[in-house]
């Protein structure tokens, strides 16, 4: 090797370009390697950086990165690829309930509708069944039911709500706290000015963000980097909620203000100019790949293992059903009408489930097997006799036929059969 | 050589994305609970341990002698935690030279098979982690093997008393010994609390000895009323610590419920597990249920206090898989019974290593 260029002054060398600040190098083997130029070094397009074994990546943050390894454990997001659909699988669903996003308008594992006004739109996993975005297999699609004239106090957002015990780390609310990015990737066959905001649970604290969607029918990708907020009261409960993130779906004009993407005391439901999807029939908007990290960027979207997302959902919902015949755990008849079965379930959930919050899809799709009587015995009537975080006790209830004692078992009559359990925030 | 970026966007990849900060990579903790935030045994009460008691999940005591220490779930942390596990001296005692006061985690051998340990090609690896004494001078740890006779004691230094100090220590890769890469115990980290010099050794080299930290390490049991809290513990597959690994709460507490599970307890005195049913006098009633996930191995199981119960006896554990349980029940008359669980009655699954 021959070097041509030396220094001996005892201080390095300086490689000073002249005024465009552009600097090349070049090892004659395929062209450009390296260019600096407006303090932005490029590496060439066949150029690769290789890490020597004790080297490391400093940040300007100060962080390392030895190794890229698995990127992972950072989206604060739980089905954020729309994978898991326990509730409706692909079929639509309305949600009728009007105002706080309780379960009945779950449309989505971890994603609820807020609404004024009900049946305006539909939800659906797939909808429409367009290409998802590169990466992804599944969306949640948003179908406008009817044209729509909004009134001026109307407001839909869809929106996830997020366990305090996943964020703490953000510091919210304190002179540490840290900066986010929430990223996305939007599809509509609107186009124009759409918004979403982040908001704290003790309400009073609110950061609005807009986009564009500028072309109709085209996956496009969303960034927006929130800076933490260092005021406001995000109050510590281990298992509550933290953190609402939302996606505006529609808002009249008394509904809408200034979303201009910095903390505020008071936020309205939704942007000025917000594109109003329900005032059009057979508008959609569809969502996938929503990520919110800790940082300053958005990085790629973090894939989980299906099961890991599903255990991940399974803490807020769980069901049991879906297949013919499908059989509850072994349980007791305690007289010949009433039988008990115990469930644990697949996971902790974040709270014992409310009698409120048990539900059958209807009592007419079960049926109770008594090992004596072997008849099936439809249910008559089923409640949840006590819960924690981890079982239940179900209390069956049949016109008559089970015998006191004997074991007995439920069974599916269709597989349209469900027993569900909420723990949602 | 190692590379510097300064940028606000840091690196820039082909598709578009960008990394700003290393503080993205994930699930490479090979420390269950590091952060401290699950304790479901003890709910942040404090405890005098005995030997092998677990302080919070996947933490426990080591101790040649008892009532020295006492631990507890702690909300005192540093930015970006909520919990560290503290530990209190309870006397000024004068460790013997066998003495042993450490708090433990024991590492799954499936969780560090990829590290290579004890073959040529082990892979070195970097324990990080956040303490705040009211002692300040040289502390010790070891890394050891399930046989404990492969040990790399570690020190580390507190220069400031109670000041959080982030702690960042490389280990190289064993290429000698055995270390279990099964459902055995792979690695067995160790942080001394006072240790005699029968366990201490030299700090930074492998050797065939059992050291449970270094020589001359402080005792913080020697000082009565001493405090030592920790947090953020992280030991990952890399030649530098990167920032701690945060883990969605549910997927940390599945994690922990690999080795124990509690069964029935609400933290309520009532409406915790139910069972009801139907039987003759001096029957059996025998259930067989599912554990909450599957643990690491069959598990021992317990009913611990006294459940509420009608017309029937304590339930009783007849027996237990990794991934179920059974249990009885004594019918004391003819009729219906009823039998619940609540915050001093409930099954647990322990199956630690």
């Amino acid at each position: 090797m021959v070097s041509l260029i030396s220094s001996n002054t005892g201080t390095g060398l300086a490689l000073q370009p002249d005024a465009s600040g552009q600097l090349q190098f070049s090892t004659g083997y395929g062209g450009t390697q390296l260019t600096l130029a407006n303090n932005v070094l490029t590496l060439g397009s066949t150029t690769n950086v290789t890490m020597g074994s004790n080297s490391v990546m400093t940040m300007g943050d100060g962080t390392q990165w030895a190794t890229a390894q698995s990127l992972g454990g950072r989206n604060r997001i739980i089905n954020g690829a729309m994978q898991v659909s326990q509730r409706y699988g692909t079929n639509s669903y309305t949600p009728s309930a009007v105002g706080d996003p309780t379960a009945p308008n779950i449309v989505l594992d971890r994603y609820a509708l807020y609404q004024t006004v009900a049946s305006k739109f539909a939800f659906q996993q797939n909808a429409g069944s367009v290409t998802p975005a590169v990466g992804f297999s599944n969306y949640l699609g948003v179908t406008s039911l009817s044209a729509y004239s909004v009134a001026a106090t109307d407001l839909w957002n869809l929106q996830q709500s997020i366990e305090w015990n996943n964020v703490p780390d953000l510091a919210w609310g304190t002179v540490n706290a840290k900066t986010v990015t929430l990223s996305f990737w939007v599809y509509s066959s609107l186009t124009g000015l759409f918004g979403g905001s982040v908001t704290n649970y003790n309400t009073g604290r609110g950061f609005g963000y807009t986009y564009t969607i500028t072309a109709a029918n085209t996956w496009q990708f969303v960034s927006v980097t929130i800076p933490g907020d260092v005021s406001g009261t995000w109050t510590y409960v281990a298992n509550g909620g933290a953190i609402w993130c939302r996606w505006c779906l529609g808002a009249g004009s008394s509904s809408q203000g200034a979303y201009s993407s910095v903390w505020s005391a008071s936020i309205a439901g939704g942007p000025t100019g917000q594109t109003n999807i329900a005032a059009v029939n057979g508008a959609t908007w569809y969502l996938t790949g929503v990520q919110f990290e800790l940082g300053i960027a958005a990085t790629p979207f973090e894939r989980k293992i299906y099961t890991q997302e599903l255990a991940n959902c399974q803490r807020y919902y769980f069901q049991i059903g879906g297949t013919a015949a499908q059989a509850l755990p072994t349980g007791q008849a305690a007289s010949g009408t009433t039988a008990y079965i115990p469930i644990v379930f697949p996971v902790t959930l974040r709270t014992a489930p409310s009698g409120s919050n048990f539900s059958v899809s209807a009592n007419s799709d079960w049926y109770m097997v008594n090992a004596s009587v072997g008849s099936a015995l439809t249910w008559t009537a089923s409640t949840m006799s006590t819960a924690d975080v981890q079982t239940a006790l179900l209390q069956i209830t049949v016109a008559s036929g089970l015998v006191a004692g004997n074991a007995s078992f439920a069974q599916a009559a269709n597989t349209s059969a469900r027993v569900k359990f909420s723990a949602e925030l | 050589m190692s590379l510097y970026v300064d940028g606000v966007n840091g690196l820039t990849f082909p598709d578009g994305s960008a990394q700003p900060t290393s503080g993205y990579t994930g699930f490479r903790n090979r420390i269950i609970n590091g952060a401290m935030v699950i304790d479901q045994r003890n709910a942040g009460a404090s405890v005098t341990p005995t030997d092998g008691q677990y302080l919070v999940d996947r933490w426990s005591a080591r101790q040649t002698s008892s009532s020295k220490f006492s631990a507890q779930q702690s909300s005192t942390a540093p930015a970006g935690f909520t919990n560290s596990l503290l530990v209190t001296s309870l006397s000024a005692y004068s460790i013997a030279a066998t003495d042993i006061f450490a708090l433990r985690q024991k590492i799954e051998g499936y969780n560090m098979a990829d590290l290579g340990w004890g073959t040529s090609s082990a892979k070195s690896v970097t324990l990080s982690f956040w303490v705040y004494s009211s002692l300040t001078g040289t502390f010790g740890g070891s890394v050891m093997n399930s046989a404990e006779n492969r040990a790399y004691p570690f020190s580390y230094t507190i220069g400031a008393a109670n000041t959080w100090i982030a702690i960042s220590i490389i280990i190289p890769g064993d290429t000698t010994g055995t270390w279990l890469t099964t459902n055995g115990t792979g690695i067995e980290l160790s942080f001394g609390l006072g240790v005699g010099t029968t366990y201490s050794g030299t700090a930074g080299a492998w050797t065939g000895t059992t050291y449970y930290s270094v020589t001359a390490a402080v005792s913080m049991v020697g000082t009565s009323g001493a405090t030592f809290y920790i947090t953020g513990v992280q030991l990952e597959k890399a030649g530098t610590a990167t920032p701690f690994e945060y883990r969605l709460y549910g997927t940390e507490l599945a994690l922990c419920q690999r080795y124990y599970q509690v069964l029935g307890n609400n933290d309520s005195s009532s409406n915790g597990m139910s069972f009801k049913g139907y039987n003759a006098a001096s029957a059996y009633d025998l259930f067989t249920l599912s554990l909450i996930n599957q643990m690491r191995q069959s598990p021992t199981g317990s009913t611990i206090g006294t459940w509420a119960v009608t017309n029937c006896g304590q339930p009783a554990i007849t027996g237990t898989t990794a991934t179920t349980f059974s249990f009885q029940v004594l019918i004391t008359a003819l009729g219906s019974y009823v039998m619940t669980s609540n915050n001093s009655g409930y099954f647990t699954f322990v199956s630690e290593l």
